[in-house]
């Protein structure tokens, strides 16, 4: 018989100890229960992005889900020298996300009134009870706020709207150097302001 | 600003438009930055993309979907894990059933598919066959029938033909009665042959009989009786033949009354037609 304290700890607790990239790993060589650590890390976040970009909470679910399904099947891609974890869910979602939104036909007038709904706060143990992502929230939430309204519109528009720069000037009224010269203002101040927090990604 | 500054502002500007530009083409961003700085500030930039959903309030979805996802997760086999997956490998190697025999029974499934077919294909013309073979037994019967009809009324036909053609027929003529209780516009013809036991009665026009009511035919006799000659089967109004072979002796005359459904012993109703009147022909 084996003593008690050499049986291997439950997988779960495994997992839980393991970094983004590892649950990467994981996943690729065939571990389902990666992927439902890593969901229970960023599904919180990835709801809340794709709700933000359909307005519709059932479809935020069904994109939310054809993610990870996606992330099931091709784990393999995932290329750490690009970009980390969560970000490159990020980019998933908000893809699958804007390729709904876009299917689906939405006037993009209709985003702006929407997005000024506050938007549904739930519980979520791995996201709200995290300190480091209650942090990071803050210093976004901060930082965009110091942005000028006009830059703040044009990056919304280009990432939750999903829209080039020559449609946010087409819908904006404004002219596409005015808009690009916005663009890149308001993405080098962020980058500057959030230099901490992008290195922890890195 | 030197040279060397405008250069790294106009590479950066450019990044982040190459980096926007790959947002909206569905593309991961990563593959237009040339060097090691660049690739940095790429990647820089990337980060900080991933970093704008951290300002939003997460939302929990439901449990059912991640529920969802688990089984959906175990429906698909992911597409594409590294070929030389251990675990895979050695999941195929404990597999029950070789790669080839699915493609087998593919095959057979296909050659069982289209043998099924080809005997459905046959037995529905078997049974197109078979069907139309009813139909004509059918029509064959039915013209049978109708044949056998055709020779009955043409024997009748040529029994009241040879009746009224010969020699020595009386014929009387069914009329209504002056002053009859029921109008009518029937007439009737009885023809009676020289043997005056087979007739031969034809009325035409006659009503069809009230409801709970009856013709019925009557031999009068010289004495005044009235023999019952049968209730007569008319209800349509169309014109009716009775041939019989039997009349009762000393008939002088003919009545039609109207009775009671099923007919009386004796007349007791109105007389529709009444004849007497006998005129030998031949």
């Amino acid at each position: 018989m084996e003593p008690a304290d050499a049986s291997p700890p439950p997988a779960s607790n495994t997992l839980k100890s393991l970094d983004d990239k590892e649950l990467v790993q994981a996943i690729v060589d065939g571990q389902g229960d990666a992927v439902a650590e890593l969901y229970d890390r960023y599904s919180g976040m990835l709801t809340a992005l794709s709700q933000r970009i359909l307005h519709d909470l059932a479809d935020a679910e069904e994109v939310l889900q054809e993610t990870f399904l996606q992330v099931w099947n091709q784990a393999s891609r995932y290329d750490p020298k690009r970009s980390s974890v969560s970000t490159w869910l990020v980019l998933i979602i908000r893809s699958r996300s804007i390729d709904r939104l876009r299917s689906r036909q939405v006037k993009l007038r209709t985003v702006t009134a929407a997005r000024q709904e506050k938007p549904h706060s739930h519980t979520s143990p791995e996201g709200v009870g995290n300190v480091l992502l209650q942090e990071r929230r803050r210093r976004l939430q901060e930082e965009m706020a110091e942005l000028p309204q006009e830059q703040r519109q044009v990056l919304e528009l280009a990432f939750y709207g999903g829209m080039t720069q020559s449609e946010i000037a087409g819908r904006t009224g404004i002219p596409l150097g005015t808009v690009k010269t916005r663009t890149l203002l308001a993405m080098k101040k962020l980058r500057k302001a959030l230099r901490q927090e992008i290195g922890e990604l890195l | 600003m030197n040279n060397r500054d405008d250069n790294s502002e106009w590479t950066e500007d450019r990044l982040i438009e190459s980096l926007l530009d790959s947002l909206n083409q569905s593309v991961m961003p990563g593959s237009t930055a040339d060097g090691a700085e660049s690739g940095a500030m790429l990647r820089e930039y990337t980060e900080l993309l991933g970093l704008f959903p951290y300002e939003i309030a997460p939302v929990a979805p439901s449990d059912r979907v991640k529920s969802q996802l688990l089984t959906a997760m175990r429906r698909e086999q992911p597409v594409d894990r590294a070929a030389d997956d251990s675990a895979a490998v050695a999941a195929r190697s404990t597999s029950r059933w070789p790669r080839w025999a699915l493609p087998i029974a593919a095959t057979v499934a296909i050659a069982l598919l289209g043998f099924f077919g080809l005997q459905f294909a046959r037995l529905e013309e078997q049974r197109g066959t078979i069907e139309r073979l009813a139909g004509q037994l059918r029509e064959t019967n039915i013209q049978g029938a109708q044949l056998a009809q055709y020779q009955e009324d043409l024997a009748r036909m040529q029994e009241q033909l040879k009746l009224v053609t010969s020699k020595g027929v009386e014929v009387c003529t069914l009329r209504p009665q002056i002053e009859a209780a029921v109008e009518t516009d029937a007439r009737g013809t009885l023809f009676v042959a020289s043997d005056r036991q087979r007739w031969y009665l034809r009325i035409d026009d006659l009503e069809p009989c009230p409801q709970g009511r009856s013709y019925q035919l009557w031999f009068v006799t010289a004495d005044g009786t009235a023999v019952d000659g049968g209730v007569l089967d008319i209800e349509h109004g169309v014109h009716l033949e009775i041939t019989s072979d039997r009349m009762p002796d000393g008939t002088v005359a003919v009545n039609i009354t109207l009775e009671p459904a099923g007919g009386s012993s004796e007349p007791s109703g109105p007389s529709i037609l009444y004849g007497d009147d006998v005129m030998r022909i031949l």
